[in-house]
Parts: C-alpha cells; sequence; structure tokens
C-alpha cells in the first residue's frame, strides 16, 4: 500500500500575489451567454448568491454601490405566507434562505422591511422533537439548519423562541469520536459541518461542550503539505475547506494551529494565470467562479489580516443587533496557564467524547474554562451557512458587477502585504 | 452539462412553446423582482422548460403533463429544489408508481451523485414504499464509483438505522477497508456499527478491534483514520487501560512510524501521567514518561510535523504546566502563547 499522500503539488511557478487585473479581466468576460447559463443554474440559491456579494463588498467598504431598494424589494417577494423566504421569486420557502434573507436585511438595517415574527414562526416551527431543524415541510434534517434557525433568531434577537437545549442536545449528540461533527449523529465529521456545528454552539452560548483540543487538532490535520486544507482526513484540498476550517479554528481560538503562510501560497497558487478567477486547487480547471470568490476573498483577508479579528461579519451589524458572538476562551500564555500548579476548577478530569456520540456532553482536555465570555469575538460564526453544501456553478451576476468594481479599487487591497518573499521554497520540494 | 446546452441546435429544439398541447398555458417568465438588478439572457431550452415550469406552478396544476415536465427541468437543473417539491406533489396527487420513480431517481442519481436533492428525494420515495430492500446494493454501486460520496453514506446510515439492516454492514465496511484501508468513511461506518450493535464495552470487541486496527496500522502506517479510530475508541476507559498496547505502538514506533502514531504515544504517556500510576508495561516513573512525552512533542513540531508545530508546542506546554516543574534543558522552542494572538496575524 503507497504511503503517499493525498495532495496537490504547487509548481514554482504558480502565480504568488493576488492576479487582481487578471480576475478583473475574467469578471468582464462574465457578462457572455454562457455565463448567463450559469447565472440561471444558480436561481436556486439567489438569495444566497447576493448576501455572499453583499458581504464581499461591505468587506471592501463598497456595500453603498448595490443596489439597495431593489434588493429589499426582491426579498419581499420572496417572503412566503408562512414566513419563510425562499431562494427567487416563485421558489419554495427554505431555512437556508431565511437565513441569507434575513442577513441581508441586517446589513441594510432593514429588517422591518419583511414581516420577522412570521419568520421566527416558520424557524420556530422547523424544529422537530429531538430538537433538530429540517431545512423546510419536506423534513430533511441536517446541522446545517441547526446553524441557519439559530444564526437567523440570534439576528433578530428571538433565540427564545426555540427550544435551546434540545437544540443544543441534538448538535451535540452530533459529535463524533474525533471530536468532531456530522450533518446528523453517526455522520461522518466534515469541516463544513464542523464549521455550523461550532457557529452554533457559539451562537447558543455552548463552546465549552466541546473538546477544543481535540477538535482543534483535527481541523489543523487538514493542513496538507501543499500548505492547503481538505475536508475529511484522506482527501484532496479545496480551497473552499479553507473557509470552512478556518473559521472554526477562530471560533474555537485555535486559528494559530494552521501554517497561514502555507495557506496563504496555496490560495493564490489556485489562480488561474490565464483567465483570472480561482479553482477548487492549483491545477484545476476554474469552475465554481464567483461563489468560490466570495470565499477567496474573505480567505485572503484573513490571510493577509484585512479583516478585522472580529472576523467577517460587520461590527455595526454586531453592535446594532447587540450581538456578542463568542469564541473559545484560550489557553492562555505559559506564564498565564489556567492551570499552571492547579486542580482543574471543577469537575473531574477531562473525560473524553462519548463512544456514543448522543450520550453526555464532552468535558475538556485541559479542563480550564467554565465561562467563554471573550470580547466580540468571531463574527464568522453568522456567515451564511449557505456557502457550505450547495453545489452552485456560478452566483449572482451583481457578484460579476460587485467584485469588478472592487477589483477597480486595488490599490485599496494592500495588495504588497499578499506578494509573498520570491526566495520561498515552493511545496513542490515537499512533495 | 454547462456548456452543451448552448450548442443545442435550436432548429431540432421541440420547444414546450411549439407544442400543440401545450398551448393553453401562458408561459411565465423569470422574474427577477420589481427592479431586476440585472437584465440576462438565458439559453433558449433552460428558458423554455423553466417559462412553462413556472406557469404550472401558478396554476398548481396537477397533471401529467406537469410531471413529465418537471423530469424536463430537472435535467437542466437538478439542484433546483422547487422543482423536486413539485415533482412529490405530483406523485402524490397523481397517485404515480412509486416503483418507476425509483428507477427514475436510480438513473438520476447516478448521473449526479453528489447533490443534496437528489438522495432526499430517494428518501422520501423509500419512506413512501415502505421498502428499502434495494438500498444498500444501490448505495454500494455508488460507493464503488466514489468510496467516500457523503450523501450516499448518510442515506446508508439512515437505511440502516431505520430499517435495521445491521447485519451484514460490518462486513461491507471490511470489504471497503480492503480497498482502501485510508477511506476515512469508511472507519466512520465501522465505528457506527459497532456502537449500534455490540457497543465498545466488551473486552472481546475491544481487543478484535485493537488488534485489527494494530494489522491495518502494519499495512498503511500514514493513515490518520485508522488512529482516530484506535483512539476514539480507547479515551474514554483511558489509552492506558488497554494492555500490551503501549508496548506494540513502541514497536512499530521502529519500523511503522508516522506522525499520527507519535501522536497516539503521546496521549498514551499523558493518560499514564493523568491515571497516576504509570501501568506496569510503561516501566518508568512518572519523570521519566513527561520527559519522553515532551521529546515526542519536540520531535513533532521540530521535524516530522512542522506544519502543525503550534500544536504541538501547545500539546508539551499543557503538559508540563500540568505534571512538569521545570523547563527541560533542551526546550528551545519560542514561549508563543497558546493563545491566539490578539494583533491581526
Amino acid at each position: 500500500m503507497s504511503a503517499q499522500l493525498k495532495d496537490v503539488i504547487i509548481k514554482p511557478d504558480a502565480p504568488s500575489w493576488l492576479l487582481l487585473d487578471k480576475h478583473a479581466d475574467y469578471i468582464a468576460a462574465y457578462g457572455s451567454k454562457k455565463d448567463d447559463y450559469e447565472y440561471t443554474l444558480s436561481e436556486y440559491l439567489r438569495m444566497s448568491g447576493i448576501y455572499w456579494g453583499l458581504t464581499v463588498m461591505d468587506l471592501m467598504g463598497q456595500l453603498p454601490r448595490m443596489s439597495r431598494q431593489e434588493i429589499i424589494d426582491f426579498i419581499k417577494a420572496c417572503q412566503h405566507e408562512c414566513g419563510g423566504v425562499s431562494a427567487s421569486i416563485g421558489h419554495d420557502p427554505h431555512l437556508l434562505y431565511t437565513l441569507s434573507a434575513i442577513q441581508i436585511l441586517c446589513l441594510y438595517d432593514s429588517l422591518d422591511a419583511i414581516d420577522v415574527d412570521k419568520v421566527v414562526e416558520y424557524v420556530k416551527g422547523l424544529q422537530q422533537e429531538d430538537g433538530s431543524f429540517a431545512g423546510d415541510k419536506w423534513g430533511e434534517i441536517d446541522t446545517r439548519f441547526s446553524f441557519c434557525a439559530v444564526a437567523t433568531l440570534a439576528l433578530l434577537g428571538k433565540m427564545d423562541s426555540i427550544n435551546v437545549d434540545k437544540a443544543v442536545e441534538f448538535v451535540l449528540s452530533c459529535m463524533n469520536f474525533d471530536g468532531g461533527f456530522g450533518c446528523r449523529p453517526g455522520s461522518e465529521s466534515h469541516a463544513g459541518q464542523i464549521y455550523c456545528c461550532t457557529g452554533f454552539l457559539s451562537l447558543t452560548g455552548q463552546l465549552h461542550q466541546l473538546n477544543a483540543d481535540l477538535l482543534g487538532w483535527w481541523l489543523c490535520e487538514r493542513q496538507l503539505p501543499s500548505g492547503g486544507l481538505n475536508g475529511r482526513p484522506e482527501k484532496l484540498p479545496d480551497v473552499c475547506y479553507s473557509w470552512w476550517v478556518l473559521a472554526s479554528l477562530k471560533i474555537i481560538g485555535r486559528i494559530h494551529w494552521i501554517d497561514k503562510a502555507k495557506l496563504r501560497r496555496f490560495i493564490l497558487a489556485c489562480q488561474d494565470e490565464e483567465t483570472g478567477g480561482f479553482a477548487d486547487r492549483p491545477g484545476d480547471v476554474v469552475r465554481r467562479v464567483l461563489k468560490s470568490r466570495a470565499q477567496i476573498f474573505l480567505q485572503c483577508s484573513e490571510c493577509s489580516g484585512l479583516s478585522s479579528a472580529g472576523g467577517s461579519f460587520p461590527h455595526s451589524v454586531r453592535d446594532r443587533r447587540s450581538l456578542s458572538p463568542r469564541r473559545r476562551a484560550d489557553q492562555g500564555s505559559k506564564s498565564g496557564s489556567v492551570h499552571a500548579g492547579g486542580r482543574p476548577a471543577e469537575g473531574p478530569p477531562a473525560a473524553r467524547p462519548p463512544q456514543l456520540a448522543h450520550h453526555h456532553p464532552h468535558k475538556h482536555r485541559y479542563p480550564h474554562i467554565n465561562s467563554p465570555q471573550l470580547e466580540a469575538g468571531s463574527g464568522s460564526g453568522l456567515i451564511s451557512v449557505s456557502l457550505f453544501g450547495l453545489n452552485p456553478s456560478s452566483a449572482h451576476v451583481s457578484i460579476q458587477r460587485i467584485v469588478f468594481q472592487l477589483l477597480k479599487f486595488k490599490h485599496n487591497l494592500k495588495t504588497h502585504s499578499l506578494h509573498l518573499n520570491a526566495s520561498l521554497p515552493s511545496a513542490a520540494a515537499k512533495n | 452539462i454547462v456548456c452543451g446546452v448552448l450548442n443545442i441546435d435550436m432548429a431540432v429544439c421541440f420547444c414546450f412553446r411549439d407544442r400543440k398541447e401545450w398551448a393553453d398555458l401562458e408561459p411565465v417568465p423569470q422574474d427577477d423582482g420589481p427592479n431586476p438588478v440585472v437584465k440576462i439572457a438565458y439559453s433558449e431550452k433552460f428558458s423554455d422548460v423553466y417559462d412553462y415550469f413556472r406557469a404550472l406552478l401558478k396554476k398548481d396544476e396537477r397533471s401529467e403533463r406537469a410531471f413529465a415536465l418537471t423530469a424536463e427541468a430537472i435535467e437542466l437543473n437538478a439542484a433546483n429544489y422547487t422543482v423536486w417539491h413539485y415533482r412529490r406533489v405530483l406523485l402524490q396527487a397523481l397517485s404515480k408508481d412509486l416503483r418507476e420513480e425509483m428507477r427514475y431517481i436510480t438513473n438520476i442519481i447516478e448521473e449526479q451523485p453528489k447533490n443534496y436533492q437528489v438522495w432526499h428525494h430517494r428518501r422520501m420515495v423509500v419512506e413512501w414504499l415502505g421498502d428499502p430492500s434495494e438500498e444498500l446494493e444501490f448505495i454500494a454501486q455508488i460507493l464503488s464509483q466514489d468510496a467516500k460520496n457523503y450523501h450516499a453514506w448518510q442515506h446508508r446510515q439512515w437505511v440502516i438505522q431505520e430499517y435495521k439492516l445491521w447485519d451484514k454492514e460490518l462486513a461491507f465496511v471490511e470489504s471497503l477497508l480492503e480497498d482502501d484501508v485510508r477511506n476515512n468513511s469508511a472507519w466512520n461506518q465501522r465505528h457506527f456499527v459497532i456502537s449500534h450493535t455490540t457497543g465498545f464495552s466488551e473486552p472481546a470487541v475491544v481487543e478484535r478491534e485493537t488488534q485489527y486496527c494494530l494489522n491495518q496500522i502494519r499495512k498503511a502506517p500514514h493513515n490518520e483514520s485508522v488512529w482516530n479510530y484506535l483512539k476514539g475508541m480507547l479515551q474514554d476507559r483511558g489509552l492506558s487501560s488497554q494492555p500490551g498496547l503501549l508496548e506494540k505502538v513502541l514497536e512499530l514506533k521502529e519500523t511503522h512510524c508516522s506522525p499520527y502514531l507519535l501522536a497516539f504515544l503521546f496521549d498514551c504517556y499523558e493518560d499514564a501521567l493523568e491515571n497516576g500510576v504509570p501501568k506496569d508495561s510503561l516501566d518508568q516513573g512518572c519523570q521519566e514518561t513527561l520527559e519522553k512525552a515532551l521529546e515526542i512533542c519536540k520531535l513533532l513540531a521540530q521535524e516530522k510535523d512542522t506544519i502543525r508545530k503550534e500544536y504541538w508546542q501547545f500539546l508539551g506546554r499543557s503538559l508540563q504546566d500540568r505534571y512538569g516543574g521545570e523547563v527541560s534543558p533542551g526546550d528551545a522552542t519560542p514561549t508563543a502563547p497558546a493563545s491566539e494572538p490578539q494583533q491581526i496575524s
């Protein structure tokens, strides 16, 4: 059996800085018929597409350039009688797009545009007896939807309308023997699901239920020699997983366990020098154009420190909605170790994840934190879960315009911080 | 699929708008809202099908032609969840043959196995039929094309749990692991099956599984999944509780080493320290155990797994804080805080 690890090789001549002009060209060409078709294909996630685009613009301080009223009117037209919101006009309501709609309205401080009481009713109605959430009336259960539900309600300040304890119980029942989470109890741990669950636990103030060291280790194990991240063991790296993994690590306060320089290098190497755009890994054909783009910019922001330490959800929105999303309290420096010389603050020594994940909650590997309260933590937990789990071939054409606009303002993007030292040894040497 | 449609020879496109039996319907063009953010040109076939789909939806028409049209709409875009909803409504309203629907969804999944909608639809049909008899074989077939298809595994777990089809699953898992011992999905399934059947409390089960893991490690040492599984199985009772295991791991270290083995070894030492008295097989005092554990962290951070050096250094520091006193002289690693730096990195 081969000892070869599944990974990619980054060629020595792979792009090592952000090719803004190329991306501008790529997007300028986006108005062709082919891309219109891709646009229509993605109609079923239109609401999320709009949200991604607006997020990127807002990150870049360019939100005012978007057509605010038109978008709000669109959202209004997408709210159904049951209170749920659909991805587009004439589509059925779904929790994924309900969240995206609420997020957009929060960005625009226009929650009064739709009937939010009805939204709350819709979300509440999707909670099942075991605490889980269905995505819509057809009953698909997934921890993604648990996240959507609490994220929506947190933004509306209505978390108490659901049975939070039961919701937490269900999510914890999806914790696996490796510390990760899947979509339902017993499902394989997966970076995307882990993101949803850690975001959920952050929003419900239950991060202490995580085994942060174990999970943090599982997450940082996603990093391959090429610097890229995969979504589960023995899979190839994919640029989208960078987001799920990084965001999760951020929430649990372990983001420094990833080698950021190598990750940055990987992301930049995913660029297509000829056509512009990002592929899912170096050497692949550029697909999933703009959905990835939104993620890429978020990742690049993260990697190059463009975003604030608080993550990618605007502070203004957090303040307006009185949110204090939580991160795991960190271990503390060498001198300030919580358990230096001492016993754990309470409880028996760290227990491990149970065999049957649906039994009792986990204890810490190194028991230390009883109250994970921190300064306003990662807003990245609030980035729409719609980014995950959908297979769009592209996204809303508005994103095209957004990104084109944003690329024109490259002098604001501090590209110099992304330009790697030319003498960095290639990751290829290791492979 | 994306480029293909544009090459359709429009002369032979038998569009709905040209069909006599559809003449009574007024097609509904795409509505992007009262003030469309962008104007778009759609491919003809796509807009034809979806214009008529929207017309049917508007009328809430429950007819055979509507049912037929959902298939066309799905073929153009199987991710459109509204179309699937509508198809299910029609399946029930028209009392369609669910066996035939099973054949239909089988074909669709074979073409597009990585799509949430298709698997959810299949599950609905299986539930309505109350007949899971085809499922395990079908899923096995999909897994033979991609042994890690996350949707396929979800569906499999649902079928097995819902209809109590546990009997042959461990054997199935083993055959997959024969094909690829690094298939993390299969290892997860192994845990799933055992935890829902015999459980992991019986010593005989634990012994058998431990042996199985060690054998797989010998075949392919660099395998995160098997080590995760082994640790996951043993961690509740404590890694050092399994007699003779540490010895075997130390043996393997000489010939089949990997970062995962070293991490496991660290966990064994940590467990021994945590439980107070080192077991006989350790044959060393606490201080020696601590030193060995710290050596492992250093080895991993500096040589064997440098990409995760922050993590290994953190582990070493934490262990030292808990059980140690002095910093060992060899430890020249910088004292980076375990906590995330407050400034933007």
